[in-house]
């Protein structure tokens, strides 16, 4: 599973979605600063959600990919992290996502899943993704069907916590008819 | 990417950490020797702590540089500053490998992170946890000029605090 280039940048009809190691990035004031926007669903213990960044951005140099920092193209503002996942022990290469306060209800987090998993399949050629959700996640739940998955088996965690596996259908994103594929 | 800047000293470099580490800071994080540093860790809390280290640096600017001998190119352990939850203020911290103790070496690698971090990072007149049962870090500190301050605590665990003299910054 590799990424083709150092510095993805993806687009959507309202969105930008960079890599957060991207030069001149502020990872604290977009995820760590506690006067701003915090994550939905997040554990209040602030010092997980630390470890949870910093876990985030040393996958990128790890893996040589991770989550997207998801921006709204007009005002610049943040919106949460969309990406491939895939740390040591994980079963397959997971698309993960969070999402920040404030940015629910506006089809942010399906626009920019949607934009991952066609760069995932058709630029980087991989050959499946599954994302890994809790039972009583009914929001992520939601977008995965959104997305078209399909729930599977299930993964027990290391850490604890049981999730359900949804796999993502490749056959729903389809290269592009009118471009030549070297 | 991250750009993590590398230091090299007589006998040392100090460079950014790289999954090439994770055989070796695996084998050291099974041992009973990395009780006092977050240990014991098996592999994929290895893996995922080696992560964090990576993402301290992007976060924060400054953060652990991993070893390598020159002679050799065998890795000798990790020095550098770190600031994550739970510590009350930046921490020069350092671990050796066992191979690698007894000829100095810790002392090139701290001090040559102490001297950057003063210069490049902001970071002056630093201070270092130091388990009460670590006699050899103790001993670093002493030779590095730094004196005990305070009890103190780190991650539930009781610890003392040592002063860094500070550094010239004009190199």
């Amino acid at each position: 599973m590799k990424i083709s280039t150092d510095f993805p940048k993806l687009e959507t009809k309202r969105l930008v979605l960079v890599s957060p190691l991207t030069y001149g990035f502020d990872i604290e004031a977009a995820y760590l600063d506690p006067d701003k926007h915090s994550f939905l669903d997040a554990n209040p213990d602030g010092d997980s959600l630390w470890w949870s960044i910093a876990m985030i951005i040393g996958h990128w140099r790890l893996r040589g990919f991770g989550h997207f920092a998801v921006m709204e193209k007009e005002s610049g503002a943040h919106v949460g992290l969309v990406g491939p996942w895939f740390p040591k022990g994980w079963p397959e290469p997971e698309l993960a996502w969070h999402l920040l306060n404030g940015f629910e209800g506006q089809g942010y987090a399906t626009e920019a899943a949607q934009a991952v998993l066609d760069w995932l399949f058709n630029e980087n050629g991989w050959d499946g993704a599954i994302s890994l959700i809790e039972d009583n996640n009914d929001a992520s739940i939601a977008l995965a069907k959104r997305l078209g998955a399909s729930p599977e088996g299930e993964f027990s965690h290391r850490l604890g916590g049981t999730y359900r596996i949804w796999r993502h259908d490749r056959s729903l994103f389809p290269a592009p008819q009118s471009e030549v594929r070297s | 990417m991250i750009s993590i800047p590398s230091l090299e000293t007589d006998r040392l470099i100090l460079r950014a950490p790289h999954a090439d580490d994770l055989p070796r800071l695996t084998a050291f994080y099974a041992t009973e020797r990395s009780h006092m540093v977050g240990g014991p860790r098996d592999e994929l809390e290895t893996w995922d702590a080696l992560a964090k280290r990576l993402g301290h640096w992007a976060i924060h600017g400054f953060g652990l540089w991993h070893l390598t001998e020159r002679a050799s190119g065998a890795f000798a352990g990790w020095t550098g500053m770190i600031f994550a939850p739970g510590w009350h203020e930046p921490e020069l911290g350092w671990t050796v490998m066992e191979e690698a103790e007894g000829k100095g070496l810790a002392y090139e690698a701290v001090l040559s992170a102490r001297a950057y971090a003063a210069r490049h990072q902001g970071l002056n007149g630093v201070m270092s946890y130091i388990a009460h049962a670590n006699d050899r870090s103790r001993a670093l500190a002493t030779r590095l000029g730094a004196a005990y301050e305070d009890e103190g605590e780190l991650l539930g665990k009781r610890c003392q605090i040592w002063r860094h003299p500070r550094v010239e910054e004009q190199a």
